[in-house]
């Protein structure tokens, strides 16, 4: 990397922690340093809300995806605005009139400790796991591509982060994140820029995106009705409503956010900013990996954009036939370049056949990418292969941007980018830490361990447990890299978890004769249900997506029948004070 | 508490349905780019 490069990187990170340990002042009682005394203006608080959503998994998996698979990803998101709307009107007053710390706190005052508790444990676990593979992803491929020592850059990632998180509090949390969103989005206009620079002078952008069309990069809406596949219009606008209403609803690391603003209208605008900007962001980071495609179109792409695997095979007993791919690849690239020329100065009347032929070169390049992709796995050998890296030969792709990146920019503008990813890491982490810090203290620690202490006490309990989670964290993140596959496991898992959580506060508003053991039975049971209908044979293909709705109709169903089988609440019962 | 306890809704209404115009707008202009460009 170029020495401008690194003053850029290094410059980032000295100023984020700086700016963020400017923000102490705020954090001398707990309210402050969980809720910033619920002092924060709506603008800054949707931002965090995106920051805390968009890690560099999606910065860089995401150009990657669309690189290879084109937008239709997009549709994923389709559910989120809707889930915005029935959140503000919903469960946001809750929270925010009742005065609390945490989602699960809620719990308690309408149900009991036990489902409080259980909601709590389930979020720490989940949460701990997910934020380890939030470092460990952009950590393994930039020290692949960098050649950097990956234990140094998961702390490069994670100890600025921890050390602003831990004095700043979730003052420091949101303002390094509004700063870090727009180095972020900076990076992304960036990018885009460099990219339709660098097409040739007699090719337009719209001629551009029609060769992107013939590719497939622009089908961004699917109609069909298919459970399998995950990014459909219906799995997005219903899968995708059920798990946006999950996240932003029941996860701590969101609720914590808008928890701070300074009203409820205010906390409510800030939700309802995603509504409006997460959707064209998305189609922003999508658009990157579009551009990227058809960089490649008109100038020579690797064969596998990790260099690592090409490194691999070059030492192994079959780096001859890795070469003679790579010929096949470099004339199916000419062909290519060739037909998608042929396909920009193509009349009405030869468009379909120039489209055509395009189809046909780009078809040869991706059938030789897996072939070498096999050849990779063949090579690495399964289970040692995984060991070394964490990675598989199908997501070459989370490599595609670091590379157009490190050898297509100038210097200069190659450290923004990679400062955008640090910060979109470190916003994700940050976010995460805050709120696995408060559930922490103020739902296991404050209500079951200590309950009678100073508030200078817990404050320097939150300090210590923010830490805490932050070396958690990294240590995941480094088990992560050596298990590999596991991380899918954690994020499935993770899906089995959410649709529950949603359950148990749809079963609290909408059910006034609901019992605390209805609740607590229900949320065991929404697991068991998901967890036998994701791993079930029959049922083991359906997209994740449609776990949380399964995961709400069974705590219902189950909350709602336990409920009316037990003793009704009371009002007399200490812990049901709204 | 529960949800008919909850106090009515004040001055978000309007927000509320420009969000899904603008959602429903957004979702046609994503299938017409994809339309215009990929056929």
């Amino acid at each position: 990397m170029h020495l401008l490069d690194w003053l850029v990187v290094v410059g980032y990170l000295l100023w984020i922690v700086i700016d963020g340990l400017r923000r102490t002042r705020g954090a001398t009682e707990v309210e402050g340093y969980f809720l910033a005394h619920r002092s924060l203006p709506w603008w800054a608080v949707g931002l965090s809300v995106m920051a805390t959503q968009l890690s560099a998994i999606t910065l860089v998996g995401t150009t990657g995806q669309a690189y290879a698979d084109g937008m239709r990803f997009i549709q994923f998101y389709f559910g989120l605005p809707i889930a915005m709307v029935l959140l503000s009107i919903t469960l946001v007053p809750f929270f925010y009139r009742s005065g609390v710390y945490t989602a699960y706190e809620y719990l308690e005052r309408r149900f009991d400790v036990k489902t409080r508790t259980l909601a709590s444990v389930l979020f720490l676990t989940g949460r701990s796991m997910s934020t380890g593979a939030i470092i460990s992803a952009p950590a393994v491929i930039l020290s692949i591509v960098f050649h950097w020592n990956l234990t140094l850059t998961i702390l490069a990632i994670g100890a600025p982060t921890i050390v602003y998180t831990m004095f700043g509090g979730v003052q420091a949390v949101t303002w390094t994140d509004v700063k870090q969103m727009g180095l972020v989005v900076g990076g992304l206009i960036c990018a885009v820029v460099a990219l339709i620079i660098g097409l040739p002078h007699d090719v337009s952008v719209y001629r551009a995106l029609h060769i992107a069309g013939a590719a497939g990069r622009l089908n961004t809406i699917d109609f069909h009705f298919d459970p399998r596949q995950t990014y459909t219009f219906w799995s997005g606008i219903l899968g995708g409503l059920f798990l946006h209403l999950s996240y932003f609803g029941c996860d701590q690391s969101q609720v914590q956010r808008y928890l701070t603003a300074k009203s409820l209208t205010q906390a409510r605008h800030s939700l309802l900013m995603s509504a409006f900007v997460k959707i064209p962001l998305q189609v922003l980071v999508l658009l990157v990996g579009v551009f990227m495609f058809l960089f490649y179109v008109f100038n020579p792409p690797p064969m596998l954009f990790n260099a690592q695997h090409r490194d691999e095979i070059e030492r192994s007993a079959r780096a001859a036939e890795f070469h003679t791919l790579e010929s096949d690849f470099q004339r199916a690239f000419d062909a290519r370049r060739s037909a998608a020329n042929a396909l920009v100065s193509a009349g009405d009347d030869q468009r379909a056949s120039a489209r055509a032929a395009f189809r046909q070169a780009s078809g040869d390049m991706r059938t030789i990418r897996a072939k070498a992709s096999a050849l990779v796995g063949d090579v690495s050998g399964g289970q040692g292969y995984n060991e070394s890296t964490g990675d598989t030969p199908k997501n070459d792709v989370n490599y595609v941007f670091p590379t157009f990146v490190t050898t297509s920019l100038p210097p200069g503008l190659v450290g923004l980018v990679i400062a955008a990813i640090f910060a979109a890491a470190m916003s994700a982490t940050a976010g995460e830490l805050s709120a696995t810090a408060s559930s922490t203290v103020i739902d296991i620690y404050r209500r079951l361990i200590k309950p009678d202490a100073t508030d200078a006490h817990y404050l320097r309990v939150s300090r210590m447990a923010t830490a805490f989670w932050g070396i958690v964290a990294c240590a995941v993140a480094h088990v992560a890299v050596q298990l590999g596959s596991l991380i899918e496991v954690v994020n499935r898992i993770g899906s089995i978890f959410y649709g529950s959580l949603l359950g148990v506060f749809v079963l609290a508003l909408t059910f006034r004769r609901a019992t605390g053991t209805g609740a607590f039975v229900g949320l065991l049971s929404g697991i068991v249900g998901v967890v036998i209908f994701a791993f079930h044979p029959a049922t083991r293909g359906v997209s994740y997506l449609w776990h949380n709705p399964i995961g709400v109709g069974v705590v219902m169903v189950v909350g709602v029948v336990v409920s009316l089988f037990t003793a009704p609440p009371t009002a007399t019962e200490p812990n049901r004070r709204t | 508490m529960s949800l008919p306890d909850a106090p009515p809704e004040q001055g978000m209404g309007v927000t509320y349905v420009l969000v899904l115009v603008c959602h429903t707008a957004m979702i046609a202009l994503l299938w017409l780019f994809g339309r215009t460009f990929s056929h």
